[in-house]
């Protein structure tokens, strides 16, 4: 009994008809789209303090509290996908069952009826219906493999049907749909994007995640050979290009230069040409001992540390800025950044602009810090990529693709040939055609049997 | 350059072709109309011409490439694009009711591209970004969408305009404009079109990305705006074939939906974004 099963099921299958309603599909497509819209007018993933001088304090609150400012990535946003995969997921199925039954059929059934008023010609003939028989039978049997003859009074009638599987289109595309959010799930739980910079000459095995403060182990080093920008005479820039070698337990496994559009990939990493700029390649230090009056000299590279003579502690050189804002005001140009640590004592950050050799006596520090030479090298900006879900997004490309002209520009069609003697010496021949969709191919195809059937 | 000669001259001809149509309209001459189509071949023909001229051009200044690299020569190409599409269509339903609508597209498209500044009207060199075999892919198929959504929109407001008249004194009897269910069916089929293309595009795209920027998908505004109008046909598209919309509904929606296309074209070079055309 159809009431008591209601009762049974209660919420399970009210929650069912819910998502198998196309209400919900068309509430939820355009829900997304308003979302999505929202999304590009407020800016995405900028600090907190972006959107405090942005907006109101009401607005920048409520940008906050519902993760504006990361929209796409959002708990809501994510809840409004899974609510449309489970819509497509329900209602696929709960209309798979019945058009399984008309797809699977292993004979299909033709009805009169269904031709009445889709006759697209009708013509008379001499011929006698038992004369024309094998012949329509044949030329139908040649088009469409399969046919169907019935025999009817004073004549007889043959259908033929292609395109039955077609019916499934509309659910490939909501299957490949599906696929394509787990292939986008999987690319966020198990891929990453992080970004590098490789001074020329020099190499890396780690680098820094986006969005995050965590560095990703490569598990190989990355060492860029060259790095080299042309422009065209306009003063466009033609291309970037680096030249990249892996090293993998100490041997260079592969050298390779990339340029934009061209990765180099390598064991499920992509590596891809993202930036470049100037950076410090080794600077001459000089360290002047405020007791003694000694100057020492020192060449390193950046991010080495090195012990001061004199027990005067250890100096980490970390940075180099192309235009240091001091105090945040005045721009001393180019300078480099370090830490000097003294046991006991504060670690102290120290600013050595290259213009301005003594400008760290200002500091009044045991020890007077210079940099004395310095010689740049270019850098390349990389950004490092590994993503497991691209083959099942790629894959459920192809279907999307593949469905969306399946649903939309075949169809499933039925014809119908029927011959019957009207008098003595005439013979009627009707061509009657129906499809799913698209009548006007169908009726095309008909018109293409009408002119065959007369030359028979 | 040659190209941009052609170019301009094939405006005038594609508003001639509007001229033409407009009057077959007004006057319900088919002649008129039938001018119109000729008009029209004439000028995608014309506007081909423009097309490859420009490419063979490029290569001449020593950096070839095909002429879909920034908004004059997208413009073109949807001038182009627009006109066959529409074609096309007019072929396949044997009406010449809209063509005014698009020809007015064709002649916008190409006039707006001569005239704004900065759009690109000298041939450039390729940017190391573009330098791709999927321009090509990505800028074809997503143009030809839009062109089938620019003709939607020019169909659904004829029927706005005439729909709502009374029947008998209408122009639909004279055979000028056809009766609102072939509107309605071409509206249909136009959207499903031009679906399908946008599908495409959004899809070569997105391959692309991945191959540049090693992400198939980052939320740039006109992807996001892409994903926008793909959300409003695909609701569309749901509303009609199961949910029975029909009419005045479907040509709002079409409308709305043109409005989309209109803003992933132009509003989002407001936005900063690696599809600015900068």
């Amino acid at each position: 009994m159809p009431d008591k099963n209601r009762n049974n099921k209660g919420w399970l299958s009210g929650l069912r008809d819910i998502f198998a309603s196309v209400k919900l599909t068309v509430a939820l497509l355009l829900a997304l789209a308003a979302v999505a819209i929202i999304g590009t007018l407020i800016p995405q993933n900028q600090p907190h303090i972006f959107y405090i001088t942005k907006y109101k304090e009401t607005a920048a609150r409520l940008i906050f509290l519902l993760q504006m400012d990361n929209m796409y990535h959002s708990p809501w946003f994510r809840a409004l996908v899974t609510m449309l995969a489970a819509n497509i997921l329900v209602c696929s199925i709960t209309r798979l069952k019945t058009v399984f039954k008309i797809v699977f059929l292993k004979k299909p059934s033709f009805s009169v009826k269904n031709f009445e008023r889709n006759t697209v010609e009708t013509f008379p003939t001499e011929k006698t219906p038992e004369d024309l028989q094998k012949g329509c039978n044949d030329l139908l049997l040649k088009k469409f493999h399969t046919t169907q003859l019935e025999q009817a009074d004073k004549g007889f009638r043959v259908f033929a049907e292609r395109g039955r599987i077609t019916r499934l289109g509309v659910y490939l595309v909501h299957f490949a749909v599906l696929l394509l959010l787990c292939g986008t799930l999987i690319s966020s739980i198990s891929g990453f994007e992080g970004y590098v910079q490789i001074p020329e000459g020099q190499a890396v095995n780690s680098v820094q995640l986006r969005d995050s403060d965590k560095t990703m182990p490569l598990g190989f080093a990355i060492r860029c050979d060259d790095f080299e920008v042309s422009f065209y005479k306009s003063g466009r820039p033609k291309e970037y290009r680096s030249t990249l070698s892996i090293i993998e337990d100490g041997k260079v496994k592969l050298t390779k230069d990339i340029v934009v559009n061209r990765p180099l990939r390598y064991k499920g990493f992509n590596i891809f040409q993202s930036s470049y700029g100037t950076s410090v390649k080794d600077v001459d230090m000089v360290f002047t001992s405020k007791k003694s009056g000694l100057s020492y000299h020192r060449k390193m590279h950046i991010g080495d540390t090195i012990q001061i003579p004199e027990n005067l502690g250890s100096f980490k050189l970390t940075d180099f800025v192309e235009s240091y804002r001091f105090m945040g005001q005045h721009n001393i140009g180019p300078s480099l950044v370090g830490i000097i640590a003294r046991d006991k004592e504060k670690p102290q950050m120290v600013v050595l602009p290259i213009q301005f050799p003594s400008f760290d006596k200002m500091r009044r520090g045991k020890v007077t810090i210079a940099a004395e030479h310095f010689s740049k090298a270019m850098y390349t900006g990389l950004q490092v990529t590994k993503d497991p879900g691209v083959p099942v997004v790629y894959a459920s490309f192809i279907l999307i693709i593949l469905g969306i002209y399946i649903a939309f520009f075949t169809s499933h069609q039925k014809f119908c040939v029927m011959a019957v003697r009207i008098d003595g010496r005439t013979t009627t021949v009707t061509v009657s055609a129906t499809a799913n969709k698209n009548r006007p191919a169908a009726r095309k195809t008909a018109q293409q049997l009408a002119k065959k059937i007369k030359r028979l | 350059m040659l190209n941009s000669y052609i170019l301009s001259y094939t405006t005038f001809i594609y508003g001639l072709a509007m001229v033409c149509y407009m009057s077959g309209l007004i006057f319900k001459s088919k002649i008129a109309s039938k001018a119109g189509t000729v008009i029209t071949i004439i000028a995608a023909v014309c506007n081909l011409l423009g097309i490859i001229i420009r490419w063979a051009e490029s290569y001449k200044l020593g950096f070839g490439h095909i002429p879909l690299s920034n908004l004059y020569e997208s413009l073109v190409f949807f001038a182009f694009a627009v006109s066959v599409v529409y074609l096309v269509f007019e072929a396949r339903f044997s009406t010449r009711a809209f063509g005014a609508a698009t020809t007015l597209f064709a002649f916008l498209a190409l006039a707006y591209a001569s005239l704004k500044p900065g759009a690109g009207q000298e041939i450039q060199p390729l940017i190391p970004a573009l330098k791709s075999n999927w321009l090509t892919a990505h800028v074809i198929t997503c143009f030809l969408g839009y062109s089938a959504f620019a003709i939607a929109f020019g169909i659904s407001v004829i029927y706005l305009l005439t729909a709502g008249k009374d029947d008998r004194a209408s122009v639909h009897n004279k055979g000028i404009i056809p009766p609102p269910e072939t509107l309605d069916e071409i509206i249909y089929q136009t959207v499903v079109f031009g679906f399908f293309f946008l599908s495409i595009g959004i899809i070569t795209g997105a391959v692309w990305a991945n191959t540049a920027w090693g992400r198939y998908w980052g939320w740039d505004p006109k992807e996001t705006w892409s994903l926008i109008t793909w959300f409003i046909y695909a609701t569309l598209l749901h509303a009609r074939l199961m949910r029975g919309w029909q009419h005045k509904r479907i040509a709002w929606f079409a409308i709305i939906g043109f409005g989309a296309v209109l803003f992933t074209y132009f509003g989002v070079n407001l936005l900063p974004g690696l599809h600015s055309y900068q």
